[in-house]
């Protein structure tokens, strides 16, 4: 028996688990999500949940899918009329009821539209469809900038968005289980990734083992003991909405108790990843990180330990996932992008030290 | 990962330490005044310095024979604190019922030689158990077995100050498995879904969190050729890479090291797997927790030696296949092992 074919009857053995559960197509959840537009359904299931807001409005309702991206996920929108909006997340696993728990807790938690900083209004969960339901939110996204937005400012949105984010982190919340290291760092999809990226590209091996070393010895720096606080999880600046008198932030699937620099690190990776690869003024990202940092950091300044060691680890993530395919992005060649990811790698490992 | 030091900086080191090591002065007015009540006679005889092991680390072992029957052991490090370092943990351990009165032990420190960075020990009495495995009868190896097992939970419920914690992340050892194996994918992409497959499954049993179970003292090499066995004694060698960790790794260690000596010598694989069931049990008889990681810390030594054997073209064809279905064999055993639906039986 040759090598590959050694290496065949482990893969066929191996591939024959089912490790997690297979997702469901883009077009299964579409498929499902037609039963949720039809007036039968809203009429019986979605508009009970409206309440007292819809204040006299009629129930004229237009329902569409405005995301399915084949994330196990999809999301619809109902519109009520200009100012009622519900939005309604499909989901095929647990987390839509742990999502609907966790934005109850928060929303109830000063969450909510009686303060600046808010989440979406929870307005139910339907067990038998996996649904969940809630208000739409004032404000236009912070990334909306990126797309040519003017009526928003990178810089002060920055820094709200990180108000944002320490009000959840000073907050006593405290529901589902640890994340552990490996898993808020990702290190077993970096395995995976860096896997693609040295087969791809076997002649940047050592470029990847050097850096890869570097964040081992910041990675084996980070305490098991330190304190962890109330995480979103999934912090980027599409998911800040931007309003006169409210920030709001969405997609709470995430939230989980973790290193507060999880979600720092994260905000700030893609802000500049996204404005590089648009050819943004980089300047004036430079000027939002700050803005960001400072704001964040003055409230909660443990995070500042392990918040290098996230973003280096976060930008390697997308270095691998960029190698492997070599491509271009945006404005961006894959070169002027793979010199980006190691300055921001060696800046992030600077950071705090 | 990249080394610290160059190879031809410690092919210097070494050279100048073999140099100063075995010059009889330096016997005489060093190593000597360590040796306690030794009587003069038994030094006057010729001494005899020899390199026991001396490998491409930045470690030398070495032995000093006087006259026909006694001998000491000397570890010589590159790195100015861990002879120091060493010996103070050794000594802590010696003192907290490692003695030799003890029948589970180790090594007697006998101190540190601070200007060549010597550590010097006596030796350890009995056989090694990996040569009873090798070649003794069942009865005896499996007899071995569980006195490293007793051994090795006694050590584990020893405290030790001043030691290092292994974090969250080097405890898991993601970071290392990943770079042994770029270097693998690098040379032979057509092994990546397999490894990458196996990525999958050594994640879905994956510790549950950061600080599950609590930390206990780890050996690092705790292997059978450590383990001396001498009667109804058990002495263990090579205490350096002592830190804290996972109980299971440990654990994990030995069962792997001796499977794979087995399949590496060609021998008995069943036999292999009786011994290192054995190890398990007993340990399991004495010390009832700790080890829900085990199934992890066994997928990941079997990956990451799957993954060196896949590009190691120094071992016959035939040979080096068999091994590697014996790693995947180990990696599959230890993903159903660690299985949810497993551990909830």
């Amino acid at each position: 028996m040759g090598g590959y074919e050694a290496s065949f009857m482990m893969s066929q053995s191996l591939v024959g688990r089912s490790i997690s559960p297979p997702p469901q197509g883009k077009e299964a959840l579409a498929q499902k999500a037609a039963e949720f537009m039809t007036t039968e359904f809203i009429e019986s299931r979605i508009r009970p949940l409206c309440g007292s807001f819809l204040n006299g409005n009629s129930f004229d309702c237009v329902a569409e899918i405005i995301q399915n991206t084949g994330t196990g996920r999809l999301t619809l929108k109902y519109s009520l009329g200009p100012d009622c909006v519900l939005f309604a997340k499909l989901y095929v696993d647990e987390l839509g009821l742990r999502c609907y728990d966790v934005s109850r807790t928060l929303w109830s938690s000063g969450f909510n539209d009686a303060g600046r900083y808010r989440i979406p209004e929870p307005l139910g969960f339907l067990p038998d469809h996996c649904l969940l339901v809630m208000r739409g939110v004032p404000g236009t996204p912070l990334g909306a900038i990126f797309d040519g937005e003017n009526s928003v400012d990178l810089v002060s949105g920055s820094r709200e968005a990180a108000e944002w984010l320490a009000a959840l982190h000073r907050s006593a919340i405290c529901s589902g289980s640890p994340d552990s290291d490996w898993d808020s760092l990702k290190l077993f999809r970096l395995g995976t990734r860096l896997i693609k990226a040295c087969a791809a590209r076997p002649e940047k091996l050592d470029m990847v083992r050097e850096l890869l070393d570097k964040l081992d010895q910041r990675t084996s720096s980070l305490k098991e003991n330190r304190p962890f606080v109330f995480t979103h999880g999934r912090y980027h600046h599409d998911h800040v909405f931007l309003a006169a008198n409210a920030t709001t932030v969405i997609d709470l699937d995430r939230c989980r108790p973790s290193d507060p620099a999880k979600d720092a690190a994260e905000f700030v990776r893609v802000l500049r990843l996204t404005a590089f690869k648009e050819g943004f003024d980089m300047e004036r990202a430079q000027r939002a990180t700050s803005a960001f940092l400072d704001t964040y950091l003055a409230k909660v300044p443990e995070a500042a330990d392990s918040l290098g060691c996230y973003w280096a680890m976060y930008v390697f993530h997308s270095l691998l996932g960029g190698l492997k395919k070599g491509r271009n992005k945006a404005k961006k060649n894959w070169e002027d992008l793979e010199q980006f990811y190691v300055n921001e790698i060696t800046l992030a490992l600077d950071f705090g030290r | 990962m990249t080394q610290k030091s160059t190879r031809s900086d410690r092919q210097a080191w070494k050279e100048g330490q073999m140099a100063l090591l075995g010059n009889a002065e330096f016997v005489s007015q060093q190593i000597f005044p360590l040796l306690g009540d030794v009587s003069d006679d038994r030094l006057a005889a010729a001494s005899e310095f020899e390199v026991i092991r001396n490998k491409l680390s930045s470690r030398m072992t070495l032995r000093y024979r006087f006259g026909s029957t006694f001998e000491v052991f000397g570890k010589a490090y590159h790195d100015a604190s861990l002879a120091s370092e060493t010996h103070r943990t050794m000594a802590d351990l010696w003192e907290q019922g490692f003695s030799s009165s003890s029948s589970m032990n180790i090594p007697e420190p006998l101190g540190v030689v601070s200007a060549a960075n010597l550590l010097l020990m006596r030796g350890a009495q009995g056989v090694p158990l990996s040569d009873i495995i090798a070649a003794g009868g069942i009865d005896d190896a499996l007899a071995g077995a569980r006195l490293a097992a007793r051994w090795l939970v006694k050590f584990q419920s020893t405290t030790v100050s001043g030691l290092r914690a292994e974090s969250p992340c080097e405890k898991v050892e993601v970071l290392k498995l990943a770079d042994a194996i770029a270097k693998v994918v690098a040379e032979l992409p057509e092994h990546s879904a397999l490894l990458i497959e196996m990525f999958h499954g050594l994640r879905s049993i994956s510790p549950s969190g950061n600080s599950s179970p609590p930390l206990v003292l780890m050996h690092g090499q705790f292997r059978p050729a450590h383990v001396f066995i001498h009667g109804t004694q058990a002495a263990v060698i090579d205490i350096e890479k002592i830190c804290l960790s996972d109980p299971a790794k440990d654990v994990a260690r030995f069962c792997h090291v001796l499977k794979k000596t087995c399949a590496e010598l060609a021998g008995e694989m069943a036999r292999a797997e009786r011994v290192a069931r054995e190890f398990v049990d007993e340990y399991r008889r004495l010390n009832h927790q700790g080890l829900e990681n085990l199934p992890y810390f066994k997928a990941l030594l079997a990956m990451k030696a799957l993954a060196k054997m896949l590009k190691n073209h120094k071992v016959e064809e035939n040979q080096r296949q068999m091994i590697c279905l014996m790693y995947s064999a180990e990696f599959e055993h230890a993903l159903k092992e660690g299985s949810p639906r497993t551990l909830a039986a």
